[in-house]
């Protein structure tokens, strides 16, 4: 199967796109800072951030708005975006399988049902995304069991016991949702299940960023090796990786990433799809370089979509929501521009 | 002989039906469905919002014609302060189960009361006598009581509850004076958790009590969503909430420091009675009492509001209150 292309551009070209991207994605975070329902001047800001304030009162609000409210905000995004594109890219290489996404192992409906059974019994927000990241990791991990409970255990077997599961911890959701209290708890699981930053604070964002930043780091630690994968199990074990056990560290980091980002924005679909795509589309297969593109490219385009979400118009859109709208015709548009050439 | 028997039991049948007939009576109900009803009410099945319905047989005093228990999710301490009995009744929906259907036909219901078209059409397909309540626009309240009244052949009860609705309205309108735009508190009615404004009712009561709500704008879905940094551009000088954990969770955030109604300590518990004054509830004057005392505390006091309550509940409810009750109806629900 062959669902990458070649990279497209000279070696120094491919550098500077990167590099060019990695400056957009910094303009875009300051650009982020000063959009927002709230109106802040540009020299508002930079007094903010250089802890220039007055001490009156717009200058506090300001300093809250900034500091408090966006920061977190932006923060939090660029680790969801980020952290869901490398688990995305990570998923299709192991599984060799350019459909493969965050939610294959059964990631996502997991920790949805853990959130959804902490909401239910009304647990404070803590609890709630504790829930949410042992509900994902036990999805894995009962996949895993399942998986090689089966005799000739293969990656086919553990991809439809990762279905399988999702589709368990699916309907364990709906079951919550059934006998939830309508007038209150069914709104706020369903709410938090559309996914959405909208009350992203600091340790949100330091809850999304430790995983992603130490699985991100783990993964790129391994990149050659992981990039062995993709030539499938028995060419990477002749070459002299450690298959099942590079496997199982990729798995997990990729879990944990994933795991991390539903605890504080829901279920937040397609970035781990669609941007691995692009990326390898746009920068090729060099593991290094595919691996930042890739997170940046995820972070840019769930900063962007959060941005719209809240700025927009007076309605929050729900995250989840909107990169479901973006991401799906955007993926249908990419199937039909390549066709053949990459979907063979 | 015989045909003299004959005549004798198509006289009785005659009679008999004729007797039915007469016990019966059709009325259209706020879904423009033909319901047929008996002549007399003495059962009756409340369904959905179960304390909403409740509340509008409380201000008819049928306490005793509700022949359901209140599901658990749904109950509220007053409810049972208002009708006593509740809590002896059999629970006939709860959201885990839906609807206990052979339950309800159990009861024998001569009247049962919905305000959704799915379970109004299921129940009537099997014969139950399922009238729909519609309450969307404010005025609606009016039209609703009216059928009740017809239904309940209390018509006089409901003028009445139509007269007082619109004599306190009136009342609160001319003590409150013009209030120019600009002079109107911003008051954000929200449920925290969500940062939703949950019901468009809120955008009524909200300016007849004095108040201009900041999600009023014009919107015809039930409820809006909005950021924390929305809420803080806001800048809300009052702040209304479901419940005393909400306002915890409010007044602890520290993002929420610099809003006028955190920093001044406004921010208010919705009170609750016969059900969450906030939303669509028969105690909904009192709602707007209520919102008046709070946003023109120096026009509308707390003994004029605690007053008024006591009249109405004694008025409609035929209940007389005491203080420490009236309080805790004031104090809000504790939440969760």
């Amino acid at each position: 199967m062959k669902y990458w292309r070649a990279l497209p551009a000279a070696d120094v070209e491919g550098r500077r796109l990167l590099l060019a991207l990695v400056a957009a994605l910094v303009a875009l975070i300051v650009a982020s800072l000063a959009i927002g329902r709230y109106p802040l001047s540009l020299a508002t800001i930079a007094d903010t951030l250089l802890g220039r304030g007055d001490g009156s009162q717009s200058s506090a609000t300001a300093e809250t708005i900034l500091l408090l409210v966006r920061l977190p905000r932006v923060a939090t995004a660029v680790m969801v975006g980020a952290g869901l594109s490398l688990a995305g890219a990570a998923f299709q290489t192991v599984f060799r399988n350019p459909m493969a996404s965050p939610s294959l192992l059964g990631v996502s409906a997991g920790a949805g049902f853990g959130a959804s059974l902490a909401l239910l019994f009304h647990l404070p927000t803590i609890a709630v995304e504790g829930a949410a990241f042992i509900g994902g990791l036990a999805a894995v991990v009962a996949s895993f069991l399942a998986a090689s409970s089966v005799r000739g255990n293969s990656l086919i077997t553990l991809i439809l016991c990762g279905m399988v599961m999702s589709a368990l911890f699916q309907a364990m959701i709906s079951l919550v949702k059934y006998v939830a209290d309508p007038v209150d708890t069914l709104a706020t699981i369903t709410f938090w299940l559309m996914g959405s930053l909208a009350k992203a604070d600091a340790a949100d964002a330091a809850t999304v960023a430790a995983p992603v930043l130490l699985g991100g780091a783990t993964l790129f630690a391994l990149r050659w090796r992981i990039s062995l994968l993709a030539l499938g199990e028995h060419e990477a074990a002749a070459l002299g990786a450690d298959v099942a056990r590079l496997r199982t560290i990729v798995i997990l980091c990729a879990t944990a990433m994933t795991a991390a980002t539903v605890c504080v924005a829901g279920i937040v679909g397609w970035v781990g799809l669609l941007v691995p795509h692009i990326a390898r589309m746009l920068f090729g297969m060099e593991p290094g370089r595919a691996m930042i593109a890739t997170a940046t490219l995820g972070a840019l385009f769930a900063l962007a979509v959060d941005d719209v979400a809240r700025s927009a118009s007076v309605i929050e859109i729900p995250l989840g929501v909107m990169t479901a709208v973006i991401g799906a015709p955007f993926f249908l548009f990419l199937v039909m521009r390549t066709r053949n050439e990459q979907w063979s | 002989m015989s045909s003299h028997l004959l005549r004798i039991v198509c006289f009785a049948v005659v009679l008999l039906v004729s007797a039915v007939a007469g016990e019966c009576r059709t009325i259209v109900d706020m879904d423009g469905r033909s319901v047929t009803l008996p002549e007399k009410i003495s059962r009756i099945v409340t369904l959905g919002p179960v304390p909403v319905l409740n509340g509008f047989l409380f201000a008819f005093g049928r306490q005793q014609s509700i022949v359901n228990g209140l599901p658990s999710e749904l109950a509220r301490k007053f409810q049972f302060v208002f009708a006593p009995d509740l809590a002896k009744r059999p629970i006939v929906q709860s959201s885990a189960s839906g609807l206990a259907t052979e339950d309800i036909i159990a009861l024998r219901p001569d009247l049962v009361l919905t305000m959704d078209r799915a379970t109004t059409d299921k129940l009537g397909s099997l014969g139950l006598p399922a009238v729909l309540l519609k309450w969307r626009e404010p005025d609606d309240i009016k039209r609703l009581m009216a059928l009740l009244g017809d239904i309940l052949d209390q018509k006089s009860v409901a003028a009445d509850y139509v007269r007082y609705f619109d004599a306190t309205l009136a009342r609160i309108a001319a003590t409150l004076g013009p209030v120019e735009a600009s002079t109107r508190p911003r008051v954000l009615y929200v449920n925290y958790r969500r940062l939703t404004q949950p019901h468009r009712i809120a955008e009524w009561w909200i300016p007849h009590g004095g108040g201009r709500s900041l999600t009023d704008d014009g919107r015809d879905q039930e409820s809006v969503t909005f950021s924390l940094e929305q809420m803080i551009a806001w800048d809300p000088q009052v702040l209304i909430v479901a419940d005393r954990g909400e306002r915890d969770l409010a007044m602890a955030e520290p993002r929420l420091r610099d809003v006028a109604a955190v920093r001044d300590k406004r921010v208010h518990v919705a009170p609750a009675g016969a059900h969450l004054w906030a939303n669509r509830t028969i105690e909904q004057p009192l709602t707007v009492l209520w919102a008046a005392s709070i946003l023109h505390p120096e026009t509308f006091s707390r003994a004029m509001l605690e007053s008024e309550m006591q009249s109405f509940y004694d008025r409609f409810f035929h209940i007389s209150l005491s203080k420490e009750q009236l309080d805790e109806i004031l104090a809000g629900s504790p939440g969760r």
